[in-house]
């Protein structure tokens, strides 16, 4: 069987490539020639490519879990090459975005914030404390430790995020709160996610509690925990956070998924300075100067500006918030232009890629903001300018009222720009406007008299009387199928007082000649009777008259009468089924 | 010995099947004979269980396990969960994360010792596979892939790993993962390795389409004849020789 089975001869050099486990760590201490072949080599990191390789299997397999291994299996995937050792340290100094595990960036996928609590505090100006809690509902049931990457100009004293299944997979919300509505699940799962919930709670109060120096040596506490979670947060028993303490903020604006980069995000716009004319200035500047240049301007003036917002400390950052200036309306200004500290003029840098291609006007038009799209072209924005892709502002406005903008711009200003290389069909001037808006009024009232034309109208009109013959016409071919049925009824009463007579008429002869004459008056009652149409009578006067007849006639002349009875009985009940039909 | 059979008609038996050395698990499928023909190679020796998962029958690519555990992707329900935890032996513990790349099955491959890793897997995910499989971890790539667990296949015996790979390359891995490896195909040429093979330390099963050249390289490299390389060739000839004269 296996001499058939293995007919195809393998090539020898097949199997030389294949490696013996013993072999390894024998041969490759001592053959300092051929890392290559001995296989001790990374070639990723270019490790024993042209100079020595490993010198045993333990110390590949310590070099292939550095992090430097792995930033080299990310640029090898990205088709660049591999960065030695000490150029990898340079570009962790440097504190560049370094993702090594996948858990970095991910900002794709947006699930629930629990708990957020932070503290940002500190004595000394640029030296501030940082510490972070977070909880999140994710179906995992470990503690995640991120590594405390650079925050520039922050110290981070202490931060932890907690990491428990809590949530119902699919059908979200969290296991207590599908409780509460009074379906108590027995499952695994939701005894699973019960548990966790606990737990996380008792975690939260246990770090709080281990955190309370920290937390009572901070100048201002920033929290953001939803409905459900403050209430675990602030509990009664909590010392060291109450909600009564003067010293806690919540965070007056929107965050997402809680990590700890988006801590250090919302700690960036918090104690970043945003002023909306200084926004204005750069926005008239920016079409003139160049780019690069002009935020780094900027970002030196918001660098100035903070710096003495926070040297003389009036107010808490918080409350730039919460007094309602536009700090979230137009994040994409105060994230990129109004940063503060150091970090000002890399997140410049950092929004050069993306930043020629998208004008403001662009940006405004595509926004569908048409009050930023009016300013900016007063400001002296080209409307012909085209981004990376050609288009030109006109073409990417988002609604009517931002192409209506630009068109009454061209109203405004007719010869200002060449307004058909800008794609702007027609310019809209006030009078234009008005006689749309009376057209559009005059059009609403004609269509509305229309309305109150058509509804009396159906009462009396001719469509009435089409109705009314419609009406009459159902009744008559509803009547004509009564009769009809009538008539069938009639017809088989008929018959069964004929075939009744006929029985009686055969019966005649063989019954006694003395009896024959009032069979006769019988049998000829119960055919008059019949033919009155009189329904099941006819057939049931047939049966007495029969009665005295020989036994097997009466039994057949009773048969044959009980069958008539049945028929007209169903014919009688479909004809009332007609009727109420 | 390594068997080949087909799931209702397809051949990339590795997505329907997941094999380790202490389980089995199978596919829920409309015919019995892909469960039987596993059912009969390896029900004296360990489990074989029918279940989903995810609601999905890609057993095989959804999950990663060994003979110490079994990891499940978040997508996966309450009721497999516990379905699969009631079938397993009471030592494989089976434990459902939180990963982005919910295919575990494509993005890892492993044997009871080591498991090479996508590059982007999560580090929590990193941890908990070291914690649950008992095993040493490495990001690494496969001929440039890196879906590491559709593109190589790995026992504690041998591996086969995807056609394209270099010579330097596979001299590294098989130093890296301790264990002798050879480049090749299944299923008539497929390269997609995990999905059309699975194979524990005594038992492989591939698709129909198979070749008896690549079963024959499957059965060497993952030593399931209770014999060395060499002595295919050296059998071969033998049994050639003896029938011509």
């Amino acid at each position: 069987m296996t001499i058939l089975g293995y007919l195809f001869g393998l090539p020898q050099q097949l199997f030389d490539s294949a490696v013996v486990p013993g072999d390894l760590p024998e041969k490759a201490p001592t053959s300092t020639a051929n890392w290559r072949e001995s296989g001790a080599t990374c070639l990723t990191c270019g490790i024993g490519v042209n100079g020595p390789g490993f010198a045993n299997a333990a110390e590949q397999r310590q070099h292939f879990k550095t992090d430097w291994h792995r930033y080299n299996v990310k640029r090898r995937l990205a088709k660049q090459p591999p960065v030695s050792e000490d150029a990898f340290e340079k570009v962790l100094e440097q504190g560049t975005e370094v993702s090594i595990s996948g858990s970095g960036s991910d900002t794709s996928d947006e699930e629930d914030e629990e708990a957020d609590a932070g503290e940002a505090g500190g004595e000394s100006l640029p030296r501030r404390q940082k510490g972070h809690a977070q909880a999140r509902n994710a179906p995992a049931g470990n503690t995640a430790k991120h590594d405390a990457d650079g925050l520039e100009g922050f110290d981070v004293v202490v931060h932890k995020t907690f990491h428990r299944y809590v949530v119902r997979a699919k059908a979200g919300g969290k296991q207590s709160s599908k409780d509460a509505t009074g379906k108590f699940a027995r499952s695994a799962g939701s005894r699973l996610r019960r548990y966790n919930e606990v737990a996380l709670e008792r975690d939260v109060q246990e770090l709080l509690a281990s955190w309370a120096d920290h937390l009572a040596s901070a100048d201002l506490i920033f929290v953001h925990a939803p409905a459900s979670n403050a209430r675990s947060l602030f509990k009664e028993e909590q010392t060291t956070l109450l909600q009564s303490n003067p010293r806690l903020r919540r965070v007056p604006f929107v965050t997402h998924r809680p990590t700890f980069s988006e801590t250090k995000r919302v700690l960036r716009l918090l104690t970043a300075v945003f002023r909306p004319e200084l926004a204005e200035q750069l926005l008239a500047t920016q079409h003139s100067e160049h780019a690069a240049e002009e935020a780094e301007a900027v970002a030196a003036a918001a660098e100035a500006l903070a710096g003495a917002q926070l040297n003389t400390a009036p107010q808490p950052p918080s409350q730039e918030g919460h007094s309602g200036r536009p700090a979230q309306q137009e994040p994409e200004e105060a994230d990129g232009e109004a940063d503060a500290g150091p970090s000002a003029s890399s997140a410049a840098a950092r929004q050069q890629p993306a930043g020629p291609s998208e004008a403001p006007l662009h940006k405004a038009a595509k926004a569908g903001d048409p009050e930023r799209v009016k300013r900016l072209l007063e400001s002296g924005h080209d409307p012909c300018a085209r981004d990376a892709k050609g288009r030109t502002p006109y073409a990417l406005a988002a609604d009517k009222h931002t192409r209506d903008a630009f068109r009454r711009f061209m109203g405004q200003h007719p010869d200002r720009w060449d307004y058909a290389a800008a794609g702007i069909p027609s310019a809209l001037t006030e009078e234009m406007e008005a006689a749309q808006q009376a057209k559009k009024a005059a059009h609403k009232t004609k269509l509305k008299g229309k309305e109150a034309e058509r509804k009396p109208g159906k009462g009396d009109g001719a469509g009435g009387s089409a109705e009314e013959q419609r009406k009459a016409v159902a009744a008559a071919a509803e009547a004509a199928r009564l009769q009809a049925l009538d008539d069938e009824i009639a017809q088989a009463a008929a018959e069964a007082a004929t075939m009744a007579a006929r029985l009686n008429a055969s019966a005649k002869p063989s019954a006694s000649s003395g009896r024959a004459g009032g069979n006769k008056v019988g049998g000829g009652a119960g055919g008059a009777k019949a033919g009155k149409a009189s329904g099941a009578k006819g057939g049931a006067a047939a049966q007495p008259a029969a009665a005295p007849t020989p036994e097997e006639l009466a039994r057949r002349r009773d048969m044959m009468a009980a069958a008539a009875e049945a028929r007209m009985r169903a014919l009688t009940q479909a004809s009332q089924q007609q009727k109420l039909w | 010995m390594a068997t080949r059979c087909q799931f209702e008609n397809s051949n990339d038996v590795g997505v329907f099947a997941k094999l380790t050395n202490a389980y089995c698990i199978c596919a829920l499928g409309g015919a019995e004979n892909f469960y039987s023909v596993f059912e009969s190679e390896l029900s004296d020796h360990v489990p074989v269980i029918k279940s989903s998962v995810a609601g999905t029958r890609l057993v095989g690519r959804l999950t990663v396990g060994n003979r110490n555990g079994l990891l499940l992707p978040n997508t996966t329900s309450d009721q497999e969960l516990t379905h699969i935890r009631n079938c397993l032996p009471d030592e494989v513990v089976v434990q459902r994360i939180d990963e982005r790349l919910s295919a575990l099955g494509n993005c890892i491959a492993c044997n009871d010792y080591v498991a090479l890793i996508h590059p982007d897997i999560d580090r929590e995910t990193e941890e908990i596979i070291a914690d649950v499989l008992g095993v040493e971890v490495f990001r690494q790539t496969v001929a440039g892939n890196v879906l590491v667990g559709s593109y190589c296949a790995f026992t504690n015996q041998g591996g086969l790993v995807h056609p394209k790979t270099s010579i330097e390359d596979l001299d590294e891995l098989s130093s890296l993962l301790q264990i002798p490896l050879v480049a090749g195909t299944v299923n008539r040429g497929s390269d997609v390795i995990g999905a059309g093979l699975c194979a524990n330390d005594w038992a492989a099963f591939c698709g129909l389409d198979t070749t008896s050249t690549e079963l024959s390289v499957i059965e060497s490299v993952f030593k399931l004849r209770d014999a060395q390389p060499m002595n295919i060739v050296n059998d071969l000839r033998a049994s050639l020789i003896d029938t011509m004269a």
